[in-house]
């Protein structure tokens, strides 16, 4: 749980938002450049510090003007993934993976970390050697690794040329869902942001332009209304970035899934999520033969 | 092969060079700390202070530390009475002298390697939970540590061929204080001493060839470990 209420006057440009982000959400932050998105999240990670305002998260004030407290970064337990990976240049990927290692209350293992991000065969080099995407999910994995409480990241596609972005984005939904962690998520594409978060901001000029839910709160929606079914993982695309899934119903394509093929899951499929199309259209999305049996106005 | 003097005068120098560079190390990289990473009032004037060592000749360095540090002088009779150290006319105030010389240029090139560390680094490294001096020692340490290279043979090299403030201030003592340049320098006053010279001289090169070979190698063992 995030909480955010802040205030920062750089030169002319002046922020002022305030926001919260539940546990176990993605919460994309979008807007130009030069709207104060890595302002923001500099405020939240203590890099920079609010003219007036306050953030609490985990229900730990971090930053609150009124009553003076303002905890140092080191201390505040937040995992930054930079746009520029900043990966320490002298130290190996496993050292780098180590730097911040801390055991907490909520003790993040290193070879889960490995294993989930994929980078066992990148361990004993150098940054120098790594590719942009290879650099990121080492900058992910190290983040990740010093248990932060909440996870901010920065564009972390912004560097990746768009066919190695299904090799980060997949991992962005599986880090929430695996490490029960809220994650504040900035970006300026559409379609990585309707890819991996549940919420959105948008931010102009340093304000709140507009806050909408991206999949109309995919999580509430999964809870209220919706239908469950058995499916089972046919197949993996790490071109599109997507897995297919044979169900009763037809093929379902959903963000890359980790489990090998032929594992069986289990299926929510929300209420929101379901859009009626006039007729078949082409590309990855799954459509489903139905019929309106009654309609309800609410 | 060397004569009983002239190794003497090599080993002098050798030391001398060795405990140069490392008591300038430490506080030339507090220094060069301090002055890449802070503003105070004052800085200036220190900065000025900290090179005057580069401009003024070394003749009058030494001139100052004998007055400033002799047996009369304020420091060395504080010095000689309270810890009972004396320094004036022994090879550890020819330690004195050249390390009062290497220290701007210490200085100069670890700062110029601080300036040029990623600071984002630094941030980076905080935001994992590390403080300031373990962020010093693990980060920016590490990175800065081909100008720390640079600094110690510019000091090594700068102590090796200090003659000016070395003869003021301690004097030409055989055994004590008479290193390689001083050596060579009586041998060059010396009736028929030529060929005593010429074979000094050829030590000196060897010396700074054989020191100039280990640096680079060094330097190309780091090149290959920072990626540059």
């Amino acid at each position: 749980m995030l909480h955010v209420d802040v205030r920062r006057r750089l030169g002319a440009f002046q922020l002022d938002v305030s926001f919260s982000v539940d546990a176990h959400a993605i919460l994309a932050v979008h807007g130009p450049s030069g709207s104060g998105k890595t302002t923001l999240i500099n405020l939240l990670a203590g890099l920079d510090r609010p003219d007036s305002g306050r953030i609490v998260v985990d229900g730990r004030v971090l930053f609150d003007s009124k009553s003076g407290v303002d905890v140092k970064p080191e201390k505040r337990r937040v995992g930054y993934v930079f746009q520029d990976c900043r990966l320490f240049p002298h130290m190996t990927v496993a050292s780098n993976l180590r730097y911040g290692r801390r055991r907490g209350e909520r003790d993040i293992d290193f070879e889960q970390v490995v294993s989930l991000l994929d980078l066992q065969a990148l361990l004993r080099r150098r940054p120098r050697f790594l590719s942009g995407g290879e650099k990121q999910r080492v900058a992910i994995g190290r983040a990740l690794l010093s248990s932060p409480r909440i996870l901010l990241m920065d564009e972390p596609l912004a560097s990746i040329d768009p066919g190695r972005k299904s090799e980060i984005l997949p991992f962005v939904r599986l880090l929430r869902d695996a490490f029960a962690l809220p994650i504040v998520y900035v970006s300026h594409a559409a379609d990585e942001i309707a890819q991996v978060a549940e919420r959105a901001i948008r931010i102009e000029n340093g304000r709140i332009a507009a806050a909408d839910p991206v999949r109309s709160s995919a999580d509430q929606a999964y809870t209220e209304t919706g239908m469950r079914l058995i499916a089972v993982i046919e197949a993996h695309d790490s071109v599109s970035g997507l897995s297919v899934l044979g169900s009763p119903l037809g093929q379902l394509y959903v963000p890359r899934r980790f489990e090998p093929p032929g594992t069986v899951l289990q299926v929510t499929l929300g209420a929101s999520a379901v859009e009626p199309v006039a007729e078949v259209v082409s590309g990855a999305i799954s459509v489903l033969p139905a019929r309106m049996i009654t309609g309800t106005r609410t | 092969m060397l004569t009983a003097a002239e190794t003497d005068a090599l080993m002098l120098s050798l030391r001398v060079g060795i405990w140069c560079v490392v008591g300038t190390l430490p506080p030339g990289i507090a220094m060069a700390w301090l002055l890449a990473r802070r503003e105070f009032y004052g800085k200036n004037l220190l900065n000025g202070v900290l090179h005057l060592p580069l401009v003024l000749p070394p003749v009058a360095i030494g001139y100052l530390m004998l007055m400033a540090l002799g047996r009369n002088g304020p420091l060395g009779a504080w010095l000689s009475d309270t810890l009972g150290i004396s320094v004036a006319f022994t090879w550890q105030g020819a330690v004195v002298a050249s390390a009062v010389m290497a220290f701007p240029l210490m200085v100069r090139s670890v700062r110029l390697s601080l300036e040029c560390v990623d600071r984002r680094l630094e941030a980076a490294a905080r935001t994992l939970g590390r403080g300031s001096f373990r962020i010093f020692m693990t980060i920016t340490l590490p990175l800065i540590v081909p100008g720390i290279l640079t600094g110690a043979i510019l000091a090594f090299a700068r102590s090796l061929g200090e003659f000016g403030a070395t003869i003021t201030f301690v004097s030409n003592i055989e055994g004590e204080t008479r290193t390689l340049p001083l050596a060579l320098y009586t041998m060059a006053q010396t009736p028929d001493g030529e060929s005593g010279s010429m074979r000094l001289a050829a030590i000196s090169v060897a010396l700074a060839m054989a020191a100039l070979f280990a640096s680079e190698i060094t330097a190309r063992k780091l090149q290959h470990r920072l990626g540059g």
